[in-house]
């Protein structure tokens, strides 16, 4: 997704917000925390002793999801009192498996799941997996499963995550893929192909961009200069590449390339754009 | 014993597991199950690796623990850091004859070590879940080893009254009865001594035979960018050689043992042996380990580079290494899905001496053997 276009939409959602129906994702430990004891669910008892209730409203199919979703935010801020949690984190993670099923309401589902990647459950990681397979039986969107699955650097997905690449028209998860595939160094030709295509998203190739620059420094630097050599290259892609080539060690040789120097020095002076006029200032003070 | 394959399917692979539970003597076979470069684990990621070698391991506590397996069950104890591994090796403990003498500290610590990370562990894929005990927790696993112990464990006592006597509790309700058990359980019978039960802690230090498999000529690159091959950096003088990956998530594993290395490095240069030793680590994950990541990890964990102290990684294959050294570690389909200890002493004709292998090595004892080591390379021109 778009930065403005996700930073819009979350002020919309904070906007719509109000005390009593909080934006689900945005609460903070503390805000669900308070939230939670608006609606009863805790005391001004010691941390720990709030967690069984919590858990039992979280449990309740009877409770509404609203209260659910306020006990699970507030259970969410509880497992960072470490101690104080230990004793009911075995029932805490048994909650999250019995939300963590398709007939669960979706924003305690999502959030059930979120807690099981985040512990790189292998049950969960499964779930995940399978759903990225067959869409019908998935728990959450393919964007929301590969970004979970991110979580653990050996849930080795990153051929799922191509496939989903290559299959899906949806950008978002399309870039959910690229970011799996940005630390997998078998995936570096398709991050090179993503990056040096004029045609695809400027978003992808921005990833593509990040992604090359991890698991192949020297390749990168060769596209990278060709796009920034191409004057009718998108200019913040060109400010991308070179913000990348400007600071990192394995780029010294192209730093000292004369041809390259000239064109970023003319470029620096004469773009209106404040990153890519930084990124070039900066790639000349490091030569 | 029959084969399989990292595409073998899991349903299959413990349905022959469960089969060898059912038969005395099958023990061996389980054994050479374990090994992490197996064909079994191949391809597959860490957590069903982690989950297929636990239920080897928990397989134990029926079918009895030979002293081959032992090894692999005191690693879990010592470096593991999930509840299912570390139940997994509690129960194949419980098949033990003849248990080592450390065994007491090394249980205690699992258990502190995931004091808050505890969750249900499963080990039975043959019993309808309708007829099955109710689940019950890594911990518990953990504390009814030593509750099995009995009074061979009474050390274990003062620390279990201590966790009984926290208030607020640290452990659940069901943790805590099980801790009482456990404490009922050492002090039974009066006896006030351990059971004359135990050997001495198998330290699996060993005198390695090379495979045979020539690496000289295979091509390394330090964290530095500079490149030589194994032959140009090894041969000459004594070598201490390590392996780990940036982005192993075990601490007590690569972190641990490249802040080891800096510390030996530190030794050896408080002996005068500077410059006069290698002293490396080689990545098993050259292709994500570039030499920026290499400079990093090393220098956040106080190594100090120069020309005989580098971390490297290989700019083609690992596989060679891997086939030389007999390393033990096994591969997902991007990166590393399990891997052991390993120290080698490597001689000044690049031969392996002494290996360190599965368990934490002593900077202490690394540092005498690489002293006679270089002693004997100082004889032998």
């Amino acid at each position: 997704m778009d930065v403005k276009e996700y930073r819009r939409r979350y002020e919309a959602e904070l906007a719509a917000a109000s005390p009593e129906h909080p934006a689900s994702f945005a609460g903070s430990p503390e805000a669900a925390t308070r939230h939670a004891a608006q609606l009863g669910l805790v005391s001004g008892s010691p941390p720990g002793e709030s967690i069984p209730a919590l858990l039992a409203t979280v449990r309740n199919p009877k409770e509404t999801v609203l209260a659910r979703d306020a006990a699970l935010q507030a259970l969410g801020a509880a497992t960072f009192l470490g101690e104080d949690f230990a004793p009911y984190r075995v029932e805490f993670l048994d909650t999250m498996r019995q939300l963590a099923k398709p007939d669960t309401a979706s924003q305690l589902r999502e959030k059930a799941v979120a807690v099981l990647a985040a512990e790189k459950d292998p049950d969960i990681q499964g779930m995940l997996q399978r759903g990225l397979r067959d869409p019908q039986s998935a728990l959450v969107s393919a964007g929301k499963a590969l970004q979970l699955l991110t979580l653990d650097y050996h849930a080795d997905v990153a051929g799922l995550a191509e496939e989903v690449f290559h299959k899906t028209d949806d950008v978002a998860t399309k870039e959910a893929a690229l970011r799996v595939l940005a630390t997998n160094a078998n995936s570096q030709d398709l991050l090179a192909k993503v990056l040096g295509d004029k045609s695809q998203p400027r978003a992808l190739r921005a990833l593509s961009a990040t992604g090359l620059h991890s698991v192949n420094p020297q390749r990168f630097a060769g596209i990278a200069r060709n796009i920034f050599m191409d004057g009718s290259d998108y200019e913040d892609i060109r400010a991308t590449t070179l913000g990348a080539l400007a600071s990192a060690p394995e780029y010294q040789a192209l730093r000292s390339d004369s041809t390259f120097l000239d064109q970023v020095r003319q470029l620096g002076a004469q773009t209106s754009l404040k990153n890519l006029r930084a990124a070039a200032n900066r790639l000349m003070s490091n030569q | 014993m029959r084969e399989f394959d990292g595409a073998a399917p899991v349903a299959d692979i413990r349905a022959y597991v469960d089969r060898l539970r059912a038969s005395a003597r099958s023990g061996d076979d389980l054994v050479d199950l374990l090994a992490e470069q197996a064909p079994i684990y191949s391809g597959r990621s860490a957590g069903e690796a982690e989950r297929l070698r636990g239920y080897l391991l928990a397989s134990f506590e029926s079918v009895g623990l030979p002293a081959s397996a032992l090894p692999f069950v005191i690693e879990e104890l010592e470096t593991g850091i999930t509840p299912y591994a570390l139940a997994a090796a509690a129960k194949a403990l419980r098949g033990a004859s003849i248990l080592p003498a450390g065994i007491v500290p090394l249980l205690l610590d699992a258990i502190d070590r995931i004091r808050q990370s505890d969750d249900v562990v499963d080990f039975d894929s043959r019993t309808a879940p309708a007829s099955r005990a109710p689940p019950h927790t890594a911990l518990t696993e953990l504390f009814r080893t030593l509750a099995w112990l009995g009074p061979r464990a009474r050390a274990a006592l003062p620390p279990l009254q201590a966790m009984l006597a926290r208030n607020p509790p640290v452990f659940s309700a069901a943790v805590l009865a099980e801790i009482e058990r456990t404490a009922a359980a050492l002090s039974r019978h009066g006896e006030s001594t351990p059971h004359a039960c135990c050997a001495e802690y198998p330290i699996a230090i060993s005198s390695p035979a090379s495979a045979g498999v020539d690496i000289k000529d295979v091509e390394l690159q330090d964290q530095d960018g500079a490149v030589f091959s194994f032959g140009q950096f090894f041969r000459g003088r004594p070598s201490v050689l390590t392996f780990f990956y940036t982005r192993c998530m075990n601490p007590n594993k690569c972190s641990l043992t490249i802040t080891k290395l800096a510390r030996l490095q530190r030794r050896v240069g408080e002996e005068d042996l500077d410059g006069r030793i290698n002293i490396a680590a080689i990545s098993y994950d050259p292709a994500f380990d570039l030499p920026r990541r290499l400079r990093f990890y090393g220098a956040e964990r106080g190594m100090i580079f120069d020309d005989r102290n580098r971390l490297i990684r290989t700019t083609g294959p690992f596989e060679p290494l891997r086939q030389c050294f007999d390393l033990g570690v096994g591969y997902g389909s991007s990166t590393v899905n399990q891997h052991r200890i390993e120290l080698i002493v490597l001689d000044r004709m690049m031969r392996p001496r002494t290996d360190f292998t599965r368990m934490q090595w002593h900077e202490d004892d690394v540092f005498t053997t690489l002293k006679a080591v270089f002693a004997q390379s100082a004889v032998r021109p």
